[in-house]
């Protein structure tokens, strides 16, 4: 398997976790610093500027404050988890890039993203994914995550995903 | 249904809201009447719009509306609708320009409202067409350390009257720094299920909830001084503002501000009156509404959380607008001491998004309460047999508070006296019979 095959591999395999929500084994497969961030979507008038703000960030978590949300889900007072949602990240298009630093590969993912639950209702949200992957040990682990959504004012059902 | 159609039942035994007025379209078609169009509403942070011409798009219920800034360096909220035929003129979430062009027919106007031209105007509208009274239409704009605020109403009373004594509690806040506000990461926003009412009855003072629906933050030992020895008042004021404070309860005279670098402790102690300074030491929580739809969180850093090695306070203003009885668009913004280091603002941010941000899951179990709320609105028997209610602590024990401020304080952190405050001046305004 080339190493762009093992990466692709890598993120199709966090991705069932998440889906899965087997979030112990996933958190598991961060490095230390990982952070998982979401921009503002900002419309500007000409087609030409950036779409997200560079400032704003809707999401900013580490691994710290991952763990924290996971462990609350198995407390009994996560009002908003109990019940749980549906929900399933559908990933296509997975692209590898080398970066400056040599042990680190940026892969590109298009991302549509289905959640559902009473009452709410289903959202089906389309994102780009941008992340960094670490290769320095002897398995790849997720390093960043950036997500991009295809959407200007979201819906807090779907920025409450993790994407 | 008219809410007159509507029994409030306000009196010595019970207060009840029917749950018509969180679910009624009518009842929400009458507040953007009778409750938005009579208020001072936030626009936004005047740190959004630093240069001429910048913009921000924004609402005023659901009138659109753009927040700029003029080539001569004016604050202006205008109708962004065209006064041709009301197209939307400015059509993006932020920007720069010095005209805004419509672009159904090109009539143009400057980025102070005024309108510069009409393409072939002399020829077609004749030489007598009077282009100054076809300017943008403008609200009232006055600004509160840093906040924008902007109205409709001619007659309401000016920003300083109508914030009136809240003022002083705002300021503990807002005007810690000589430098003034800034709002460093900009606004967020985002819409929600839920009736705007909720939230804002709740930032007003629900101190009840938290131990139940914030059981997990306390259990996961977030809520730092929060979870300790504590003191709290719930304080009203006229036109329907309320708040609620909340401190480590101590006899220490030295004053401590949690979350404020040390070496700025002496500046605090300077810029706010002695009063002020007495209440807002020690705070642990202090939240409250602006009426109808501007609230605020402050917290010293609850710790827990990874979110950098310096203890930063955070303010969270928020905004509410409702889309219709069952949606509601959310904006906030961190705000912060503009002259504070860039690693304090940096740390506050984190906070904010960990804790109290539309991702943080302090936020996803208030809003879930919401969403359920909703939920139920639609059955008859519900609605007939389940009004909110809002009967805890009206008989509150004496309690002197730590400070002596001004509005009417009262001495209980767990009350929903706020809340009564909020609904009696909503239902008054909203011609209920009470």
């Amino acid at each position: 398997m080339s190493n762009d095959d093992a990466v692709v591999a890598f993120i199709r395999h966090e991705t069932h976790l998440l889906n899965s929500e087997r979030y112990d084994e996933w958190l598991g497969l961060l490095t230390d610093d990982f952070e998982y961030r979401m921009p503002m979507p900002v419309l500007r008038d000409d087609p030409t500027q950036p779409r997200y703000s560079d400032v704003s960030l809707l999401a900013w978590e580490s691994v710290r404050s991952l763990t924290l949300r996971f462990e609350r889900i198995l407390t009994d007072f996560a009002w908003a988890d109990r019940p749980p949602a549906f929900h399933r990240r559908h990933l296509t298009a997975v692209r590898v890039a080398p970066t400056e630093d040599p042990q680190r590969v940026a892969v590109s993912s298009d991302e549509i993203v289905f959640r559902s639950r009473v009452p709410e209702g289903s959202t089906m949200t389309s994102a780009l994914r941008e992340d960094v992957v670490d290769l320095s040990g002897s398995a790849p682990r997720l390093a960043r995550r950036t997500v991009l959504l295809d959407q200007d004012r979201p819906d807090l059902a779907q920025i409450a995903l993790l994407y | 249904m008219s809410p007159r159609e509507l029994t409030v039942s306000v009196d010595d035994d019970r207060f009840d809201v029917p749950r018509a007025y969180f679910a009624d379209a009518d009842v929400w078609r009458r507040e953007l009447e009778a409750v938005f169009r009579h208020a001072w509403l936030l626009i936004g942070h005047e740190s959004e719009v630093p240069a001429p011409g910048d913009y921000v798009t924004r609402r005023m219920g659901l009138d659109e509306v753009v927040l700029v800034r003029s080539e001569a360096g004016e604050l202006h909220v205008l109708l962004n609708s065209c006064t041709h035929r009301g197209t939307l003129l400015c059509k993006a979430d932020v920007g720069n320009t010095s005209h805004f062009r419509c672009g159904y027919h090109g009539w143009t106007f400057g980025n102070d409202g005024t309108l510069r031209g009409v393409p072939r105007g002399r020829e077609l509208y004749g030489k007598d067409f009077d282009k100054s009274q076809l300017g943008l239409r403008a609200a009232r704009v006055d600004s509160f350390h840093g906040l924008v605020f902007a109205t409709f109403d001619q007659e309401l009373c000016s920003l300083p009257d109508y914030l009136g004594p809240m003022a002083f509690y705002l300021e503990c806040i807002l005007g810690v720094s000589p430098a003034g506000t800034d709002a460093p990461y900009g606004s967020f926003r985002f819409t929600h299920l839920g009736n705007w009412k909720l939230e804002a009855d709740n930032l007003a003072g629900d101190g009840y909830h938290l131990r139940h629906a914030h059981r997990a933050g306390f259990e996961m030992g977030l809520m730092g001084a929060q979870a300790g020895s504590v003191e709290g008042v719930c304080v009203q004021f006229e036109h329907g503002h309320a708040l609620r404070a909340q401190r480590t309860a101590t006899d220490a005279e030295e004053q401590a501000f949690p979350g404020y670098p040390e070496d700025r402790w002496p500046e605090i102690a300077t810029q706010l009156s002695p009063e002020q300074a007495r209440m807002f030491a020690h705070s642990t929580v202090m939240h409250g509404l602006v009426f109808p739809n501007m609230a605020f969180v402050h917290t010293p850093r609850a710790g827990g959380f990874d979110d950098g090695e310096v203890d930063a306070a955070m303010m969270q203003v928020r905004l509410f607008n409702p889309l219709g009885p069952d949606e509601t668009e959310e904006l906030n913004w961190l705000v912060t001491p503009r002259d504070y280091p860039e690693d304090w603002k940096l740390s506050a941010f984190k906070t904010m998004q960990r804790q109290h941000g539309a991702t943080a899951f302090f936020e996803s179990d208030d809003l879930e309460n919401f969403r359920r709320m909703l939920q139920v609105n639609g059955g008859r028997e519900t609605n007939r047999l389940v009004p909110a209610n809002f009967d805890l602590a009206r008989d509150v024990a004496p309690f002197t508070p730590w400070f002596d401020g001004p509005g009417n304080v009262v001495g209980a952190d767990v009350s929903e006296v706020n809340q009564r405050w909020f609904y009696r001046h909503y239902l008054e305004m909203m011609g209920a019979d009470a």
